[in-house]
């Protein structure tokens, strides 16, 4: 229904509506604010995020405390290999050969790749 | 967000930042829906001290559900519409008896000459009409023809099909016709106003 045809629905009492939308019940000053105290004494409390300590943020930046027992334990291997490292890694170390030996991809692997 | 932003903001979008404690929304909101609540309420109950209690109670009603409001599911306004309807009907069960004390004399001895008599004229003679319609017709009236909703939002306020509003708010309309229309003279109304 358009707003004409709704116009002349309504008929003669158009006026009369018209003149009841102008009207109305105008809330008073002391209304309002009573309404406005009412809401606002409702209201929940907005969320506040409480400042933590800089350990619990270094904390939580690492990923908690399994992340921390896992850094723990490979600190604890490194510095355990540092002061008593393996028999064969010092031979490793002190022998240079032994490192320039390596090869990742033998001239048996090139001559297979060309057949 | 500042008071002035809000006039664009939908009343979900406000009642969001309400129920995150946002206090310029409490004061928007409120602003917007008292006056519409209060105005509601008194033409359905014809009584400006229970129309103010009826509106406090329904704002109380909607700062309680605020938190849980769950976008999309309805407009804040009809469910507004709807609570205050169900207010005004527990306290027109509550008066037993029609007191038509209370309604609004229709007619001044003096036959009104100027536009805002003329105004205030018809208002009173709508409301005190409305008045001795079936409380469910008043109700479809005043929300199709005062307060301008479509028939299907006012379906979801009073849990009706559309068409069922459209019988409701023709028979309402055909009563006040019946009403007002015969006693033009007699209330010292005259067209072109």
């Amino acid at each position: 229904m358009t707003h004409d045809d709704d116009a002349s629905a309504k008929g003669d009492l158009a006026g009369f509506f018209e003149a009841a939308r102008l009207g109305g019940a105008e809330p008073t000053g002391g209304f309002m604010a009573r309404m406005e105290a009412d809401a606002l004494r409702m209201q929940p409390r907005p969320m506040i995020r409480r400042k933590q300590s800089l350990w619990r943020e270094l904390l939580q930046g690492l990923g908690g405390w399994p992340a921390v027992a896992g850094l723990t334990a490979a600190t604890c291997v490194g510095v355990w290999i540092g002061i008593n490292p393996p028999d064969r890694l010092d031979a490793l170390l002190e022998d240079p050969s032994a490192i320039q030996s390596v090869d990742p991809l033998s001239g048996y692997d090139f001559a297979m790749l060309e057949n | 967000m500042p008071l002035d932003a809000m006039h664009d903001s939908d009343d979900e979008a406000l009642l969001e930042l309400y129920a995150c404690g946002d206090a310029a929304a409490a004061r928007a909101l409120t602003a917007r829906l008292g006056p519409r609540v209060l105005s509601h309420a008194h033409r359905l109950l014809a009584d400006r001290a229970e129309a103010e209690d009826v509106t406090q109670e329904a704002l109380l009603r909607l700062w309680r559900i605020a938190p849980d409001w769950r976008r999309g599911e309805a407009k804040v306004t009809t469910w507004l519409y709807r609570v205050t309807a169900n207010l005004c009907t527990d306290r027109l069960r509550r008066r037993r008896g029609t007191d038509l004390d209370s309604v609004p004399e229709i007619a001044d001895d003096q036959p009104p000459v100027e536009v805002a008599l003329q105004r205030q004229a018809r208002e009173q003679a709508l409301q005190a009409a409305l008045m001795r319609l079936p409380e469910r017709q008043r109700q479809a009236v005043v929300l199709r023809h005062i307060e301008g909703l479509a028939n299907p939002e006012i379906g979801q306020i009073m849990d009706l099909t559309t068409r069922a509003v459209e019988s409701l708010t023709a028979r309402g309309k055909r009563s006040l016709e019946v009403m007002l229309l015969g006693q033009r003279e007699e209330l010292g109304l005259y067209d072109d106003t």
